[in-house]
């Protein structure tokens, strides 16, 4: 329990905070539309519909402030930057921006439902008022009109009645056809970024995305007709709503009850989203300038089963261990950034992506870069890279530590290479400065048939690691989970072989998952905490040195 | 784009659409609006969609993540055979199914949303071959929820672990942008040293580049260790 306070509590608390903002608008905003007296005419024309549609529109605001910010990956570089002198885990908070990105998707579209249903009452029972199919004191409401001395309170104009009335409504002021497309765009949205088409049809998701713009730009003006119709507070003065509400008959005849004047909420959506979406737009144009500059390919290796590295070169490209970058390759689609972990440690100077090659963009990024070719390509065919990034918290806390454990499972072994890479580039350089002094590293994957390349790199660092006569600095144990029967016999077989069949390295795969509690008792028991001064002894010391 | 089953996102698109029927005719049913049958229309329409739609096809590409329970509903979708599965009898069906919803303002957005995977289904029985939503067999899926096993193909993958280099050294234009590198850098050591154009490497120099320890690094500027090994 502690453990996970540890871990998970600043994320619940930003979470908690930013449900609390919600509600606190919500309540806030249901109490304004339902109590202030500049709403008492309306209330009585809608009933409980119109604070239940405003308080929605109020987190509406507040939330999609909010959806642009965690896409800004730059901005969130540059936050994390900035904030060095925070721990680790305060900046990792920033790398579960897509996270908290879908749960303010989520909290737009509850919000949505709930201010269409209320508006979909609101617009029923305007209609009917102005027909003359509700009670008297709506219909008398709704006789206002913009005309001299008068303004209107109930927004439905013509008298059609229902449900033509109300589909007319919708379709000819603004507030509903902005309604309508926005809602329709945001549906779009969401059923596109479902994890299945996500995962599987990238492009799909990423092109109905940018139906924000129509989004965010209907939502600017969705109020701008101003329905939303309160009493002026000049009106206010003149004409007191508690006092002068039974005497409906007589406003405009007798001197305490002047006819009420209304007009509109200003809209106000604009100035909680004109912010963020200046910043993206510097976003959109700072990734736009950095897939400007040049980026050279200075060398593509292929690896067994689809797997392909990519060396790069970028000037003044500074990387830290276990970031990744975002890749755009123009010959292959101009629009799509694709995010891969780097392998190359930042001693190297180059830096180096492995892409395996599962889908359209890498189906195309491979044949660009000629690798179904049998024969070599010359340096001028490879394609054009634009580069954007590091972004992501680097794991630098593996160099405070004597002893670390490193657990990466399938593809989530790739920040790994990195890691070991860069651990071995300052063993070698500086091994006395080093606090680092034992590493156990534990891949667990199905089977290693697409981390070939990270196989070959283990024993690399196996066979570097007996020429200096170290070979206990790194301890790795590679448990494969996707073993058979006639798998099983043959690894029996070959038991006793230096090396293991499926690897080559020296220390043998291990099958099934891993006893962690065996595992953690082990590890405890070989760095045991070094023994603290007895108290007891120093009193014995003290008293024995007095006399 | 070629590769991508659109019909996977009609079918997200119309389940989607029948909850949002199904909201709209409970809302404009239980608040009794003008021509409310209008309501239970969409919500038994809606209901319908869902059914119909909650089981996920099959990818003609890839494994297939069933949605949670959707073998009970796959017998509906097979009771209506043909009919069902067909993706151009669904592109019809949904637009037919959309148009009485679209009489009242509560179930429009419904409308709207079921005439897009409407038009959606529609597009991938026109541009698409085998217009028709497939079963995904249970035999299959237990073989899919797991990575093809290697077996007998241990030997095979022993074997033929051999790894082709593009190896591509870098022309001069990489050395006019990075004037302050050596153009040593680039080069990659052949067997019998010399600079290579385009030289492929055996797999036994894949990792040359590493710093071997047993030589010492000397200080160049500019320059780390691994480089100098290069031309060793």
């Amino acid at each position: 329990m502690g453990n996970w306070v540890v871990n998970e509590g600043l994320s619940i608390f930003v979470i908690l905070v930013w449900l609390g903002m919600n509600a606190f608008l919500f309540v806030w905003y249901y109490r304004v539309y339902d109590n202030r007296e500049q709403f008492f005419y309306t209330r009585k024309l809608l009933g409980a519909a119109l604070p239940l549609a405003r308080a929605p529109a109020a987190c509406l605001n507040f939330n999609c402030m909010l959806i642009l910010l965690p896409v800004c990956r730059n901005l969130l570089s540059f936050l994390r930057g900035s904030s060095a002198c925070c721990s680790t885990r305060i900046r990792r908070q920033l790398d579960r921006n897509l996270t908290f990105h879908k749960m303010v998707a989520w909290m737009i579209a509850l919000h949505t439902a709930i201010h269409t249903i209320a508006h979909l009452f609101n617009v029923e029972w305007c209609v009917d008022a102005r027909v003359n199919n509700s009670d008297s004191y709506s219909v008398a409401l709704s006789k206002f009109e913009d005309k001299p001395g008068e303004t209107y309170l109930n927004f439905a104009e013509k008298k059609i009645k229902n449900p033509e009335g109300g589909l007319l409504v919708a379709v000819t002021r603004l507030a509903g056809i902005t309604g309508i497309v926005i809602t329709l765009c945001l549906i779009l949205i969401i059923t596109s970024s479902t994890k299945t088409i996500r995962r599987s049809y990238f492009e799909v998701f990423w092109y109905t995305h940018h139906l924000f713009v129509i989004f965010f730009i209907g939502l600017a003006i969705h109020g701008a007709e101003r329905i939303v119709r309160g009493q002026t507070a000049q009106s206010l003065i003149q004409h007191k709503p508690k006092i002068c509400w039974k005497k409906i008959d007589e406003w405009g005849k007798i001197k305490e009850c002047p006819i009420p004047q209304f007009s509109g909420n200003p809209p106000m959506t604009w100035k909680w989203i004109v912010g963020p979406m200046f910043l993206y737009l510097c976003e959109r144009l700072v990734r736009f300038w950095r897939s400007q500059q040049k980026v050279v390919i200075t060398k593509v290796v292929t690896h067994p089963f689809k797997t392909i590295e990519l060396q790069m070169k970028k000037k003044g490209f500074k990387m830290e261990v276990g970031q990744y970058i975002f890749v755009k390759c123009p010959m292959v689609s101009r629009l799509e950034w694709h995010p891969f972990t780097l392998t190359s440690a930042p001693e190297e100077d180059f830096f180096s992506i492995h892409i395996r090659i599962v889908g359209d963009w890498t189906e195309g990024l491979f044949n660009a870069c000629g690798c179904d070719k049998k024969e070599f390509q010359d340096a001028w065919k490879l394609p054009k890279i634009a580069v954007d990034g590091p972004f992501g918290t680097a794991s630098e806390d593996v160099f405070s530590y004597e002893v670390v454990m490193l657990v990466g499972a399938g593809i989530g072994v790739t920040p790994f290479a990195s890691i070991l890479k860069s651990v071995w580039y300052k063993y070698c350089n500086n091994a006395t400065n080093l606090r680092l002094r034992k590493i156990y590293f534990y891949w667990l994957c199905r089977d290693t048939h697409a981390f070939e390349w990270f196989a070959d790199l283990l024993q690399l660092l196996e066979t570097q690691m007996q020429e200096r006569n170290n070979a206990d600095f790194l301890s790795y144990n590679i448990y494969l989970t996707g073993w058979d029967e006639s798998q099983a016999s043959h690894f029996a077989v070959h038991h006793d072989e230096e090396k293991d069949v499926i690897t080559g390295l020296k220390q043998k795969t291990l099958y099934g998952r891993p006893n962690w509690d065996n595992e953690f008792k082990t590890i405890a028991s070989q760095h045991p905490k070094p023994k603290e001064p007895d108290s007891s002894d120093s009193r014995e010391q003290a008293k024995d040195s007095n006399q | 784009m070629g590769q991508i089953e659109w019909a996977m996102w009609a079918n997200e698109q119309a389940l989607a659409s029948g909850l949002i029927l199904i909201t709209g005719g409970i809302v404009a049913t239980a608040a009794q609006f003008a021509q409310w049958y209008f309501g239970v229309y969409s919500i038994a329409a809606g209901v319908f969609v869902c059914l119909l739609e909650y089981p996920r096809g099959k990818r003609r590409k890839g494994s297939t993540m069933e949605r949670c329970g959707q073998k009970y509903m796959t017998k509906v979708v097979k009771l209506f055979g043909p009919l069902t599965r067909n993706y151009y009898v669904r592109a019809f069906l949904h637009l037919g199914l959309s148009v009485p919803a679209g009489f009242l303002l509560a179930t429009i957005l419904g409308t709207a949303c079921l005439a897009i995977a409407s038009g959606i289904y529609l597009l991938v029985s026109v541009l698409c071959g085998q217009p028709h939503w497939c079963l995904i067999p249970r035999s299959l899926k237990l073989a899919l929820q797991g990575e093809p096993r290697p077996g007998a193909c241990v030997l095979a993958h022993l074997v033929g672990m051999v790894t082709t280099v593009a190896a591509v050294c870098c022309t001069p234009s990489v050395h006019w942008l990075f004037p302050s590198m050596s153009p040593l850098i680039c080069t990659t050591a052949l067997p019998g040293g010399g600079r290579g154009a385009l030289c492929p490497l055996p797999s036994s120099e894949r990792w040359r580049h590493w710093p071997r320890v047993t030589q010492p690094a000397e200080a160049q500027p500019g320059l780390g260790p691994t480089y100098q090994t290069l031309l060793n």
